[in-house]
């Protein structure tokens, strides 16, 4: 049950900054498949509700020369049936076929995962290693900066009475990209660790991981190492002690210990390379 | 196991295979697929009241201070109760030690402290975030372990002065409020006599039984006297009971109604939220009160489960035969001790498992903890010390570096073997070794095809399972001959998924030679005119009121034949009940339909021969005996049911993530009414367990808080778990000499010998013996590189 | 403040006065006395509160009353009048594939989705589609069945 609120479904973005205006306590709703959740359980009570399901400014996917461009509110569910998506940015098709459930799916948004920020987000590693740039709107215009930048920490993005309005990736430099996750059961679950690699078309790689720092964590010694030829089991050791010695997750997560998601992010990074034709069944790389 | 046959005289030959006629479908399947089979939450009343409960934020704290002024200005508020209203309402089930809402302190995160009545919910909910509530926070103890240590703080400061329904050998000044002692033969002779000793502990946390449909309850006080309840319950009438004996009224002026519930597993047996919904009722006299958990609520405020550490101390020969066993279990039985008294009973007395062990030595401790109160969950003890026997069985055989079957196949209870309780176990008990020999063979032909970076095992488990139960637990049934010849049969045993009412149906058919249609088995509960039932638990409503159904259609066959003998003027026993009528058994072509006379016979005068035929059933387990308070011994159990399970397991190396490929049970059932059914009931708690095994554990913070209260992360097995998996379940077929056609009960049997088989199956594969439940991909993954033979 | 939404939810159109905190699922059961689609964790995380929303499941316990505005809805009591509907009953019936029946609507609403979209759906389809759906009795298998009769 919810704490009452107020209920608003603007159909312009300038309606959308009235209604911020004139309501300190408000709270921008989209999906709805986190924020409801985070109502119910009181984490968040905001007395105002901004409904921006209507905006169709903020939808669907494109592609303008070399950069896709998904707009904020395009469902999870809709990334997973786009053709460009699965063709280009394979990484964002494993994570949206691994988001949630079905149902979960067709209402959760893109946006909506980016700015609730969650460490073990479906769309924090591989956008991240995609080298993402985010679009936000505000009442003075658009800007647009990486997602790094954006995505600053657990929880928090850098809006300011603003809205995310599309997710920006260059295509001629990503060549090939993949993502895992482990989760606890087989279906419906969050990632309890997740990985993002990305092959470049200069042949560097970037690789990201998921739940072993507050944002989405690289490490340019890893990436060096990936994007050295010749991998065998000494790199993986290489990697799997820079791991180690330069992060420490929180050792009151719920879903795992510190130790094993030290161990699984270069355990996905394996899964990873293999997807992308790097490494063959062997395990031992 | 004596005096428990009983004549069965109108069923032809006594124990007879007879074919059971097989239902096209479940009776309630309708209903239930088209979302019109009502559940407790789709039951509501003009003006009914909402009932939202304030809980404790703490698991061990004094109550200071409770203030309500605030919440009471909320317009629409009917009523706020806390503890200070209780006058001496007592919950007493076994021990009198709990209370419809917390009085001086709460004892586990989740207690009731307020509830805030009112017509419109969301009010209730702005004045429940306005009750101020001071507390001394207290330090908790989460586990027995803990518990049982002597500077732990005591969950309950004098509980040798709570009144008791039986001697629970609690130990005063303590907090273990239940002791089972079990001694039989010469323990101390047979470790000495032993060529090992093998010693291991094994944890089964605590789970939750996540029945799908969280608990609610309806109540409405007719007069300050009487009250009648809507409740999700496995018990009405106990539940009648429970409530009539708080508010010290005659049970007849309580009235208790269940209808189909979504899920029980034992958690809805005995009593959760209706003491507390009837108790706030009482306070809106002439009102209805709703009281309905969130799925939150359902997690910390309901029953919770299992919660076992149990430790093994085994004398064997070279050989790998058990001379003797001494066993202590410690359970972490939560705030409040009623509700697993016989739990702690039950693991007590088959920690032997399934084998004949001369020399015992079992104590078993219910110890209070500051979590939600443990109940009754499917397996009912079973499943935690079967974890640890068949583990310790597999141990044994790895340390003597013998073949694990054999270990078992050389201990094994067998027609003449003296069980842990001293009973002597016969043939009409089941088919143990054929069962065990079932699953070695099955899994034995399973070729598994291997992928690269994975690895494989497969492990084993034989089970044994007893109901356990008040000596005098009856079970009974009402049957109404209509005046068109159909039958009206009601019996205790609610519906809660086990297909409990097809099966009657199929009983009753069965036993008055009847087509299906002519048999209409009512579906709701009220203690008002239903059969009396003390609980649906134990897998034992097939078997008793069952055979309450058997007795209700002996005494109306009876009846239809002095019906017949005073039409056709020929003695009773020489007329032959045949379903549609009854014959001389001189001469067939003399005969009287069933359907002619079953109302009385009416003749064209308009006089009537005979009377309607309508009677009542009843069963009462026979011979049981409380046991011996110093030795355990005793004849506790009415009926044992043997079985064995295996599962086939997938392992993948880089991640630990675990697989399921096969898993089965070959079980001794007796007769199966109906095998659809009853390969459902083998598989629900098979899969039900299999989260045990694998991802199920209430998850605790520093000050006692239950951390996983939802399905983010408390993970139960999800459609994909099982996809790809092949299931088998094997039925042997020694008939039971009580059940109805030699039927015994199922439906917790799934669930005894999974996860020993989950954890031998784990063995086999990477050679690690984990001791620890739930076998997580993150346990796995981590032992596996501790101390396994892989290099990763 | 209750504001009125104009709604079709089975195929009938409705006018009613919703309060904005009020979620599909309790629109459904509490207003409307539609109680054949269940709340089983108010979470969106089980499944079985799942209806349709313009053709697509959705979790009715995490969408916003005021969300259905100018949208249709169709819940298991529409799905009832559907030939559709007759052949999953009768899937449902032949493998025996409920037990407690709380969660079955929610499947039920699944698997209709499912055929919409496809006739002959594959094991992912399948899985993709009965993936965010929990029962705890009967284990699953029944219902793999059901679905797996009904595409044969």
């Amino acid at each position: 049950m919810f704490s009452p609120f107020e209920y608003k479904r603007p159909e312009t973005i300038e309606e959308v900054f009235e209604l911020l205006n004139q309501n300190d306590n408000s709270q921008i709703v989209a999906g709805g498949t986190d924020l409801l959740v985070k109502l119910r359980e009181a984490e968040s009570s905001p007395d105002f509700l901004i409904d921006i399901k209507e905006l169709d400014e903020l939808k669907g996917i494109e592609q303008e020369n070399n950069e896709i461009k998904i707009g904020a509110l395009t469902t999870i569910t809709e990334i997973k049936e786009n053709k460009l998506i699965k063709d280009k940015l394979y990484a964002l098709y494993q994570a949206a076929s691994e988001f949630g459930c079905y149902e979960i799916r067709n209402r959760a948004t893109i946006g909506g995962n980016v700015v609730h920020a969650s460490p073990g987000a479906e769309y924090g590693v591989p956008l991240f290693a995609l080298e993402a740039e985010v679009e936000v709107v505000g009442q003075n215009g658009i800007k647009r900066l990486p997602i790094e930048e954006f995505w600053y920490d657990v929880g928090r993005v850098k809006l300011d009475n603003e809205l995310l309005k599309s997710i920006i990736i260059n295509i001629d430099k990503n060549e090939k990209s993949s993502y895992h996750r482990l989760s606890r059961v087989e279906g419906m679950d969050l990632a309890v660790v997740n990985t993002a690699l990305v092959k470049r078309s200069d042949n560097k790689y970037r690789s990201y991981f998921g739940t072993v720092a507050r944002t989405p964590y690289q490490n340019k010694k890893i990436d060096a190492i990936l994007s050295k030829e010749n991998f065998n089991k000494k790199s993986f050791k290489k990697i799997q002690d820079i791991i180690n010695e330069s992060v420490s997750p929180r050792s009151s997560s719920l879903r795992a210990s510190p130790e094993y998601k030290k161990r699984m992010v270069v355990s996905l990074l394996k899964k990873c390379l293999r997807d992308i034709g790097e490494l063959g069944d062997d395990i031992d790389g | 196991m004596q005096n428990r046959h009983l004549s069965l005289k109108y069923i032809e030959g006594e124990f007879k295979m007879v074919d059971i006629p097989q239902a096209e479908k479940r009776i309630d399947l309708d209903k239930k697929i088209s979302g019109e089979a009502q559940f407790i939450d789709d039951i509501s009343f003009q003006g009914m009241l909402h009932a939202l409960v304030l809980r404790s934020p703490h698991a061990h704290a004094e109550i200071v201070d409770i203030n309500l002024d605030q919440a009471l200005q909320v317009e629409g508020i009917e009523k706020i109760i806390t503890g200070q209203d209780i006058k001496d309402e007592v919950i007493n089930v076994d021990i009198g030690d709990h209370r419809p809402l917390a009085i001086d302190k709460v004892r586990f995160q989740g207690e009731p402290v307020a509830v805030v009545l009112s017509e419109d919910k969301w009010k209730a909910k702005k004045a429940l975030n306005l009750i101020e509530v001071e507390y001394n926070p207290l330090k908790a103890v989460m586990n027995a372990r803990e518990a049982i240590k002597e500077d732990r703080p005591l969950v309950h400061e004098n509980q040798d002065q709570y009144d008791r329904h039986l001697n629970t050998n609690h130990h005063p000044g303590t907090n273990i409020f239940r002791h089972y002692k079990l001694r039989k033969g010469n323990v101390d002779q047979a470790f000495e006599n032993a060529d090992k000793i093998i010693e291991n502990t094994y944890d089964y946390p605590q789970r939750s039984h996540t029945q799908m449909e969280p608990h609610g309850a309806i109540a409405k006080w007719t007069t300050d006297q009487e009250m009648v309840m809507y409740a999700s319950t496995q018990s009405p009438f106990f539940v009648r009971t429970t409530i009539a004996d708080m508010f010290n009224i005659s049970d007849t002026n309580i009235t208790v109604k269940a209808g189909y519930l979504g899920g029980g597993f034992g958690g809805k047996s005995d009593v959760s939220i209706e003491p507390l919904t009837a108790f706030i009722a009482k306070f809106v006299p002439n009102k209805y009160v709703k009281l309905k958990l969130d799925r939150e609520e359902a997690f910390n405020a309901s029953l919770i489960a299992r919660g076992a550490e149990v430790n093994l101390k085994t004398a064997v020969t070279q050989e790998g035969k058990i001379l003797g066993e001494k066993a202590s279990l410690y359970f972490s039985s939560g705030a409040y001790g009623s509700t697993s008294v016989h739990i702690v009973t039950a693991a007590g007395h088959n920690s032997s498992g399934p084998y004949e062990i001369d020399n015992m030595e079992v104590d078993s401790y219910g110890v209070y903890t500051n979590t939600p109160p443990v109940g009754a969950f499917r397996g009912y003890g079973h499943p935690e010390v079967h974890w640890a026997k068949e583990r310790q069985i597999h141990l044994i055989a790895k340390e003597l570096d013998l073949n694990e079957h054999q270990v078992r196949l050389k201990n094994m209870l067998r027609p003449g073997s003296i069980n842990a309780l001293g009973q002597e176990i016969e043939e009409e008990n089941g088919d143990l070794i054929g069962c065990y020999e079932k699953i070695k063979k099955k899994l034995d032909q399973i070729e598994i095809d291997k992928k690269p970076g994975k690895v494989y095992g497969k492990g084993i488990a034989a089970i044994m399972k007893s109901p356990v139960m008040p000596t005098n637990s009856a079970a009974s049934a009402t049957l109404r001959f209509n005046e068109e010849g159909t039958v009206d049969i009601a019996c205790s045993g609610s519906e809660m998924g086990q297909g409990t009412k097809t099966a009657m149906k199929q009983i009753a058919a069965a036993g008055l030679k009847l087509p299906l249609e002519k048999i209409k088995i009512k579906e709701d509960i009220s203690t008002d005119n239903s059969p009396y039932g003390w609980q649906t638990i134990g897998s034992t409503t097939t078997w008793k009121a069952g055979r309450a159904v058997m007795d209700a259609i002996e005494k109306a066959i009876d009846k239809l034949k002095e019906n017949a003998e005073l039409l056709l003027d020929i003695e009773k026993d020489k007329l032959e009940y045949q379903g549609e009528k009854i014959v001389s058994k001189d001469d067939e072509n003399i005969y009287v339909k069933t359907e002619d006379i079953c109302f009385g016979h009416l003749s064209e005068n308009g006089l009537v021969t005979g009377e309607p035929v309508q009677t009542y059933g009843t069963y009462m387990p026979k011979g049981l005996t409380y046991t011996d308070p110093e030795t355990g011994q005793g004849n506790a159990a009415a009926e044992w049911t043997f079985g064995a399970q295996g599962v086939v397991i997938e392992i993948d190396k880089e991640t630990g993530e675990l697989k399921l490929l096969n898993m089965m049970m070959a079980i001794d059932a007796g007769k199966v009414i109906s095998p659809k059914m009853a390969r459902g009931q083998i598989i629900g708690g098979m899969v039900q367990e299999m989260g045990g095994a694998l991802t199920e554990e209430l998850k605790y913070g520093k000050n006692g808080e239950m951390r996983n209260n939802s399905f983010t992360d408390y993970k139960i097995p999800t459609p994909l778990d099982l996809y790809d998996a092949d299931l088998d379940v094997f039925f042997f077929e020694t008939p039971e000499p009580i059940g109805p056609f030699g039927a015994r009960g199922i439906a917790e049997h799934g669930t005894v010998g999974i996860t020993p088989a989950f954890g031998n199956a784990i063995s086999d594969a990477l050679g690690i013996e984990m001791f620890e439940l739930p076998l997580s991909r993150e346990k796995i993954y981590l032992k596996m590189i501790e101390e396994g033979d892989l290099d990763v | 403040m209750a504001k009125e939404i104009k709604t079709t939810i089975n195929n009938k159109k409705y006018k009613i006065e919703v309060p904005p905190q009020m979620t599909l699922l309790e629109l459904l059961r509490e207003k409307l006395i539609m109680t054949g689609t269940k709340e089983g964790c108010g979470n969106g995380e089980c499944g079985a509160c799942t209806v349709l929303l313009n053709d697509k499941p959705v979790r009715s316990c995490i969408v916003l009353a005021h969300e259905i505005e100018g949208k249709e809805v169709i819940t298991i009591e529409g799905l009832k009048e559907t030939g559709d509907f007759k052949e999953i009953k009768e899937a449902f019936i032949a493998e025996d594939a409920v037990q407690c029946g709380f969660c079955t609507p929610g499947f039920v609403m699944a698997i209709k989705a499912l055929l919409n979209r496809t006739k002959t759906p594959t094991d992912e389809e399948i899985k993709e589609a009965l993936g965010g759906h929990l029962c705890r009795c009967t284990g699953y298998e029944s219902i793999h069945k059901a679905v797996k009769r009904l595409v044969k």
